[in-house]
């Protein structure tokens, strides 16, 4: 994009000379923005443009104006509970998870080499593994048989089995729990790539300069040589944790049981390809981006206050 | 939060709980002990031949032999008609049975049951199943020169055959003991007819041994064959017994014959469909002279790693030496040959006739029958056992308290002490027979152990149940697979002594290079099935498995395209119709679309109405009279129905005899069971399937819980007639909501649970769910065979006294799309597809090929009869199905599943008012159907 606008501002010939003289680069970038613009944002710019219409998927969009936009905000009690669990998704499984993974990655750091790569291994296992988040659904069944359930009868701590993904008061909990057990993904190997390439030099400077535990050359060392990763794993976070879905239809239900572990992804598939009306369904998704676009900026600027001091 | 204050509250109970344990564990003791009746420890076992046959094994063996013929010679026997005979005895003696007979209509299965003097001796012989003979039809290719299944054939051959203990859990075929004078045989045919031809009472066969057979080869001087080798593909068998035993193909190796690098050439046999007793195959070999050819199979066995598969041997009919009996085939997952050998390890030839000769490869009952028939029994008694213990302590005991299991149930510790010492001895028989200490009998061994230990310690068995459920189930397991004995065949060779043979696999170069060749080949070659050639195909989309449309596909060639001139274009296509139809390439027709899927398709203008075509009401009265419902948009049917299901109860006749209920009728009558199993810790199962809109459209609301059911029985439906609005809001729908919701707040049934393993281990003896269970547990559950029944639903009662036992169903459905180019062709297509003839060809074909696993419940009523329930079953589910009422579908009905799932939540889980929050959700399923009404632009009534 920012190409194109580049070319019509500059003379014809010199944009292409410019192309010209670098066109290694744009040789090696073009595979992935070709996909990338035919695969991303092609559908993102249609999307919006179909959040103003009627769809429903066979027969002709009609233009309905900000009728979708007026529903989602005024008259659709569904989306804001929705909202609700995205966000709590967001802002409290993010940075928790964030945290876990920086705490993780430093403390695996502190090991040994042939047992920081074990560790590593095991940490990054369940994203690895795929969808093996389903062996939750045979920890926290609710059938009496299940697994956690059977342990805390057993243990006299409760006489009837809890539905941990049946009952509405306990799903959305139980789906934090794992989605945490998830979220030590890219973010996690970037920060123990980022411990991995920190300059010893700098310690030892920061020990002669003065810096007394380790708790000071946390803060004063290692985290501002690490902005990098940092932000990284910010973005990769908060995007994940907006993105959660096929872990809440898989375990819980689809869409959950009076909402109350839905988020905004499966709230759009369930407008979209239940329902058809795939114009709403586009109206939600547009919020969503918009949604994740402000988050990350928002990351990002704080991110930038407190790592390049 | 919420969570923490739970876990702190269930702290403190659990302090108070200990501290009170003592008291609570006096009072509640002395419930159970005068309430349980005698045990029945054998009752399973009692009638099988294996326990027949230890009373009779001592007695007189025949010497005799009597025939029993018809005058007429060969008589066909219809379906339930049955024959007698009268005859004398002349001694003593147990007589060993074979029958004469033909099989001329295979679908479904012929089987008899025989009795003698009036009574059936035991219960093998109860429904004894006829095996037919087959044969392949001609080789076939598709158009990317794949190699298809042949159509297998049934031959109208006599056949004799001796009858054998299909439960593999003797070494003998099945015998009956008769006393010397007069008697009375009775053969009766059942589920389908079959030509009989005679009947022999004779002595045991007997198979010389091995010296007496080389030294009479001897004797004879029998000119021993010094040619070259003569290879026999196995996989072209002359004939069969099971149609299921088709060609299947190896492409991983090199050495397998025939060979194509890339596309499928059918070229071994057997595998997993080739492994039950009695199975055989049959290859008819010419050679030019008499004399003795060692006979070597290439098989591989990759399947049941545990497991010696055994083969006999036959050559013209007859097992020539001891060693083809039960020929061991150790496994392996490598192609490997194997000569037949005799007991002394060398070479043991067969002799061929001159001429035409057939050699009949059968699979064996294996070494280990005596083993599998103690296990089996122990476990038999263990089983029961353990349904006593849970009677008494539910099937998570409180460790901490001290049940006394010992004095509660009489003669608990000795049976554990007998059935100890029984499977001990069937370990070291094992190990034994095996030749090493195998992973089974260790099994075995730790199972005595247990049960040792909880003789020493009683009061240690409550707090072990599971692992001991979990035990008795491995072993059930393993006696199961230990049965089963896979073996797959790519050839045949019949050579001199000193033939070399050629390597069972391939060299690493030859396969290097066969492995690069699959490679390469994958840039290019087409993989997807058959191509459509022109473009004025018919195209026609299933929604089933790959199999199954090899089935549809051999209909349509055979007779859909010669009678109709129409060809047609089958794939396989699973999801999509929606995205298909949005880009335009949607099929003509396709059918097992599922239930939601048509009034949908219909609302937007996708699809063909039934209703204009000519001749559709013949078309609809194939089907139960509700069938098309769910398929009605205004009046018009979109769909026709290909599968149907709907539930019935399943229910265990040792428990409920020993428990002395009765098979409740009502809903009362089952409320008045509730506590008397509960007593027993035992609980009824009612279907309930966790909330997804995914599954809720391709179901339906019938099959998702019994909520659907309750109301119709209250006589309440879900929409008032012109669907704009719910009828939820009537009193029926009130009282069924309320009823539906006290069976789990009330009467504590469970929600959550395992339906088939609580059936199996006794936990849940009675259950409601769909009829297809019938054929996992006919299939799966060998420990509980013949110990459960199913019944209809359980009804209301209505006033003049018959009882209204309404449901509703579920099932998947064909359709034709608006934009077809010959809508005239494809109704020509669902015509002849859902035709009697066409669903009962198609059902008895499929269940051929896939085995019992492979049932389609179809919707048409006249093909689902032909398909082989027993009797029983055939007429509780043609009972059944005259109360299905098949409910609507209209748009936004996926909004009623969630909404009352929602409402029904609430209740059970946060104890809130079943009228309020039912009402509330109502409102909300009418606000969805307005919106939803007013956006395809319908009629939307005023207020």
């Amino acid at each position: 994009m920012k190409f194109q606008k580049k070319r019509q501002e500059s003379e014809k010939l010199s944009a292409w000379e410019q192309i010209r003289r670098s066109k290694q680069s744009y040789l090696l970038i073009a595979p992935f923005m070709i996909l990338f613009f035919f695969l991303t944002v092609i559908p993102m710019v249609a999307s919006v443009g179909l959040s103003f219409t009627s769809f429903n998927m066979m027969q002709k969009p009609i233009l309905v104006g900000w009728e979708n936009y007026q529903r989602m905000l005024l008259d659709d009690p569904v989306f804001f509970k929705v909202l609700k669990n995205t966000l709590l998704f967001a802002f409290l499984t993010g940075p928790i998870s964030y945290l876990l993974s920086f705490v993780f990655a430093w403390l695996i750091n502190e090991t040994g080499r042939t047992l920081r790569t074990i560790l590593t291994l095991i940490f990054y296992m369940p994203v690895l593994a795929g969808n093996i988040y389903f062996v939750w659904s045979f920890l926290l069944s609710g059938d009496e048989y299940g697994i956690i359930n059977a342990f805390l009868i057993r243990l006299t701590l409760i006489s009837e089995p809890i539905g941990f993904l049946t009952d509405q008061n306990y799903m959305l909990m139980a789906l934090m729990v794992v989605q945490l057990w998830l979220s030590l993904g890219t973010g996690f190997l970037a920060f123990v790539a980022g411990f991995q390439g920190m300059d010893v030099t700098l310690a030892e400077a920061g020990a002669i300069d003065g810096i007394r535990n380790r708790w000071q050359e946390l803060r004063y060392i290692t985290l501002p040589g690490m902005s990098h990763q940092l932000r990284f794993s910010a973005v990769m976070q908060i995007s994940s944790s907006f993105g959660v879905g096929a872990v809440i239809i898989s375990l819980v239900g689809y869409p959950t049981s009076q909402y109350s572990a839905d988020t905004l992804v499966t709230y759009i598939m369930d407008v979209g390809t239940t329902r058809f009306e795939m114009g709403y369904a586009c109206t939600i998704a547009v919020f969503l981006f918009a949604l994740m676009i402000a988050t990350n900026s928002l990351i990002s600027a704080i991110l930038k206050r407190y790592s390049t001091e | 939060m919420k969570l923490m204050q739970i876990a702190a509250g269930l702290l403190v109970a659990c302090l108070l709980l200990c501290v009170c344990n003592p008291v609570l564990a006096e009072e509640t003791e002395r419930i159970d002990s005068s309430s349980l009746p005698e045990p029945q420890n054998t009752y399973r076992e009692s009638e099988a031949f294996h326990v027949y046959y230890r009373q009779i094994s001592d007695l007189q063996k025949a010497e005799d032999t009597i025939l029993l013929t018809l005058e007429e010679g060969e008589k066909t026997i219809e379906a339930e008609e049955e024959i007698a005979f009268t005859f004398d005895v002349p001694a003593d003696g147990v007589y060993y049975l074979s029958l004469g007979y033909r099989i001329t209509s295979d679908s479904p299965t012929p089987s008899i049951k025989l009795a003698v003097d009036g009574q059936v001796p035991y219960r093998e012989l109860e429904e004894y199943a006829l095996s037919g003979v087959y044969q392949d039809g001609e080789k076939r290719y598709n158009s990317q020169n794949d190699q298809l299944i042949s159509k297998q054939e049934l031959v109208p051959l006599l056949q004799e055959k001796e009858l054998i203990n299909p439960g593999v859990m003797t070494d003998c075929p099945l015998a009956i003991y008769l006393t010397a004078g007069s008697h009375q045989i009775t053969v009766k045919a059942v589920n389908n007819s079959f030509v009989f031809s005679y009947l022999i009472l004779g002595p045991e066969t007997k198979i010389i041994d091995d010296k007496t057979y080389l030294s009479e080869i001897q004797k004879e001087n029998v000119p021993k064959y010094q040619g070259e080798p003569m290879m026999i593909e196995a996989e072209e068998p002359t004939f069969k017994s099971d149609p299921a035993l088709y060609a299947l193909y190896d492409r991983n190796s090199a050495a397998t014959t025939p060979y194509h690098p890339t596309r499928i050439r059918r070229n071994t046999i057997g595998g997993s469909s080739w492994s039950k007793y009695g199975q055989s195959l049959t290859y008819l070999v010419e050679v030019e002279e008499a004399g003795v050819y060692y006979l070597s199979l290439k098989y591989r066995q990759g399947e049941s790693v545990d497991v010696i598969c055994s083969r006999n041997v036959y050559v013209n009919g007859e097992i020539q030496s001891e060693s083809f009996e039960n020929v061991a085939f150790e496994p392996d997952v490598r192609w490997r040959w194997q000569t037949i050998k005799g007991k002394d390890g060398l070479a043991l030839p067969l002799l061929l006739q001159a001429g035409e000769n057939f050699i009949t490869l059968e699979v064996g009952h294996g070494e280990f029958t005596e083993v599998l028939s103690l296990v089996s029994q122990a476990l038999s008694n263990l089983n029961d056992l353990y349904i006593r213990i849970v009677m008494v302590t539910g099937t998570l005991p409180d460790s901490n308290r001290d049940y006394r299991l010992e004095a509660e149930i009489p003669g608990l510790l000795d049976t554990f002490k007998k059935e100890a010492a029984e499977l001990s001895s069937a370990a070291d028989l094992l190990d034994a027979l095996s030749g090493k200490v195998s992973s089974a009998s260790e099994d075995i061994r730790s199972m005595c152990r247990r049960l040792e230990e909880f003789c020493e310690k009683p009061s240690q068995i409550p707090w072990r149940l599971t692992d001991y459920r979990n035990a008795i189930s491995g072993l059930t397991t393993w006696v199961s697979n230990m049965k089963s004995q896979p073996l797959e065949l790519d050839c045949l060779m019949l050579h001199s002594e000193d033939a070399a043979l050629p390597r069972a696999n391939a060299d690493f170069f030859t396969q290097l290079v066969h492995e690069f060749g699959i490679f390469f080949a994958s840039f290019y070659e087409d993989y997807s099935g058959d191509t459509s050639g022109e473009g004025d195909e018919l195209r026609v989309w299933v929604n089933m498995g790959r199999d199954q449309i090899q089935v549809i596909r051999d209909l349509v060639t055979d007779s859909f395209t010669p009678e109709t001139e129409i060809p047609v274009y089958l794939s396989v296509v699973q999801t999509g119709l929606v995205e298909a139809t949005l880009a335009g390439r949607n099929p003509d027709v396709a059918l097992g679309v599922a239930r939601g899927q048509p009034v949908n398709l219909a609302v937007r203008g996708a699809l063909l109405s039934y209703s204009d075509y000519e001749g559709f009401p013949e078309m609809e009265s194939r089907f139960a009279p509700s069938a098309v419902l769910p398929y009605t948009f205004e009046n018009k049917v979109y769909g026709v129905p290909c599968s149907q299901s709907f539930f019935v109860m399943f229910y265990r006749k040792d428990i409920l005899a020993k428990l002395g209920v009765q098979v409740p009728q009502t809903w009362k009558e089952l409320l008045d069971v509730v506590p008397k199993l509960q007593r027993s810790h035992m609980n009824i199962g009612l279907p309930y399937a966790v909330i997804s809109a995914a599954a809720a459209v391709d179901n339906g609301l019938g099959a998702k819980d019994i909520f659907a059911t309750l109301l119709l029985q209250e006589g309440g439906t879900f929409y008032q007639k012109d669907g704009t609005k719910t009828a939820l809001d009537s009193e029926a729908a009130m009282t069924a909501f309320d009823t539906w919701c006290r069976f789990y707040t009330r009467y504590g049934f469970d929600l959550i649970y395992d339906f088939y393993t609580r059936f199996t281990t006794g936990e849940m003896p009675i259950g409601i769910t769909s009829f297809e269970m019938i054929q996992t547990l006919n299939i799966a559950a060998e420990d509980i065979r013949g110990q459960w029944e199913i019944a209809p639903i359980p009804g209301t009662k209505r006033e003049d006294g018959s009882i209204n036992r309404s449901e509703a169903g579920s099932g998947t459905a064909a359709v034709i799309f608006a934009s077809t180019d010959d809508p005239q062709e494809a109704y020509t297509f669902v015509e002849w597809w859902t035709r009697d003839r066409t669903q009962t060809v198609f059902c008895a074909s499929a269940e051929r090929l896939l085995g019992p696993g492979g049932r389609y419940s179809t919707a048409n009523l006249n093909a689902f009869d032909t398909l082989s329930w027993t009797k029983g079953q055939k007429e509780v589910l043609r009972e059944q199905r005259q109360f299905v009422q098949e409910l609507e579908e209209i748009p936004g009905s996926y909004y009623v599943t969630r909404s009352v799932d929602n409402a029904f939540r609430s209740v059970i889980y946060d104890g809130e008012n079943p009228r309020e929050r039912f009402e509330e959700e109502n409102e909300n399923i009418n606000r969805e159907i307005i919106r939803k009404r007013k956006e395809l632009g319908l009629f939307v009534p005023k207020d």
